[in-house]
């Protein structure tokens, strides 16, 4: 079996650090099986049948005096002395690992000495485990597995998503305060079944709710169509008026028109666009007192986006 | 900071108890009545403190994903359709009599 290389220009930064922060103690199967010198071959063949093993520790009290392997079985089977004691057949010559070893020391013995497993005592010299090679192979990768995890979570890998292509279209009329936002609800839900980053979500999320409470707050009622194509989603906002006088006023920050009645819903800040322009990667208005149309763009993978910026 | 602490220290009203009340872990505060500059606030997982009584408080605090929600200086103006809305987003529901700059307060010395 070949062991991950620990020479450190063979091996990933992130396993070797792994590596050398595990003890033997780490690694080990703790719940032992294990049988007296006065156990026959046979019963232990069952025991290691029954627990899908193939080393058993024989033990004196709380002492490890040999090993009966599956090579003693087999060998047993062949000499017919399958119902010999295990004290008769057993291995005395026991390589003996310590549960506070370095996981790297431990991984070495394995190839120096050729054995499938080895005993773990504790410092009072008490059979306290055994460690073989698929112990050590199963907590690498439950420890690689975390720290994938834990670096995905801390740096949100942009996911390789691709949108299938859809056409949400929702009426919105003019101070339906109630309602206000339900469409954006609505995106923000299906969204969230695509797998997209908490941030993308919340981006189209924002975005989406600005442009449609612009709609309800400050026209004569309109519409939000929402938009996915493969790799961008596409938020438009088109009411039918009276549109906005002076656009670049409208894009600045605190700047509102908003009557007292809509600020007491919490609208009419004047942070609406600027809010909107914030989060999208692409945002145009176009405005006549025939109405305005609001076009917002934002791109599902960074590379796209970065391209587009 | 946990949801439960802000709750047995300013003495609120619990309208709406989320499901994911015990794990929530409160980063910071949101105290306006401006849902604009809820939505221009980068934080997650924060409490909104707001004298607002309207639908649009939980639909905001919805789409920032806020973790809970305190509705200040209340007079018995918090509608059954708003605690829906809690419910429907699963958001927690809270309400004092106390006004945002006292509730504010009493959760600034707590941290």
């Amino acid at each position: 079996m070949k062991f991950i290389p620990l020479a450190a220009g063979r091996t990933s930064l992130i396993v070797s650090e792994i590596i050398l922060k595990l003890k033997v103690r780490d690694v080990m199967q703790k719940d032992l099986v294990t049988a007296t010198e006065n156990v026959t071959l046979k019963t232990i063949q069952g025991m290691m049948k029954k627990s899908g093993i193939t080393g058993v520790p024989i033990v004196r009290g709380v002492s490890i005096i040999g090993i009966i392997s599956m090579d003693d079985i087999v060998n047993a089977l062949d000499n017919r002395s399958i119902d010999d004691f295990a004290g008769k057949h057993m291995s005395t010559r026991l390589v003996i690992l310590e549960d506070d070893m370095p996981l790297t020391l431990a991984i070495s013995y394995f190839d120096k000495f050729k054995f499938g497993r080895f005993p773990v005592l504790n410092k009072q010299e008490k059979l306290v485990g055994m460690v073989s090679q698929g112990d050590i192979l199963s907590k690498l990768l439950f420890e690689i597995t975390m720290e994938v995890r834990a670096l995905e979570e801390k740096y949100e890998m942009p996911h390789v998503i691709e949108l299938e292509k859809t056409r949400k279209t929702y009426e919105l009329e003019s101070h339906d305060f109630e309602n206000a936002g339900k469409a954006s609800t609505e995106i923000k839900k299906y969204m969230k079944k695509k797998g997209l980053s908490s941030q993308l979500l919340r981006r189209i999320a924002v975005a989406s709710y600005e442009l449609e409470i612009n709609v309800v707050v400050h026209s004569n009622g309109g519409s939000l169509i929402f938009n996915t194509e493969k790799d961008y989603v596409e938020i438009i906002a088109k009411d039918n008026g009276p549109g906005i006088e002076d656009i670049q006023n409208a894009m600045k920050e605190g700047f509102t028109t908003a009557t007292e009645k809509i600020r007491a819903y919490g609208f009419g800040a004047g942070m609406g666009l600027t809010n909107v322009k914030k989060v999208t990667d692409r945002f145009d208005l176009r405005s006549s007192p025939a109405g305005t149309i609001a076009h917002a763009i934002i791109y599902i993978t960074k590379g796209v986006q970065d391209e587009n910026k | 900071m946990e949801l439960s602490k802000i709750v047995e220290s300013i003495k609120c009203s619990m309208l709406y108890k989320s499901q994911k009340f015990e794990e929530v872990d409160i980063s910071g505060v949101v105290v306006t009545n401006m849902m604009s500059s809820v939505l221009a606030a980068d934080h997650d997982d924060f409490l909104l403190v707001t004298e607002l009584t309207s639908a649009q408080v939980l639909r905001t605090a919805d789409i920032v994903s806020a973790s809970a929600v305190l509705i200040a200086a209340n007079q018995d103006g918090i509608t059954p359709s708003i605690v829906a809305l809690a419910k429907e987003f699963d958001i927690t529901l809270l309400s004092t009599i106390l006004s945002a700059t006292e509730s504010r307060h009493i959760i600034d010395k707590l941290v």
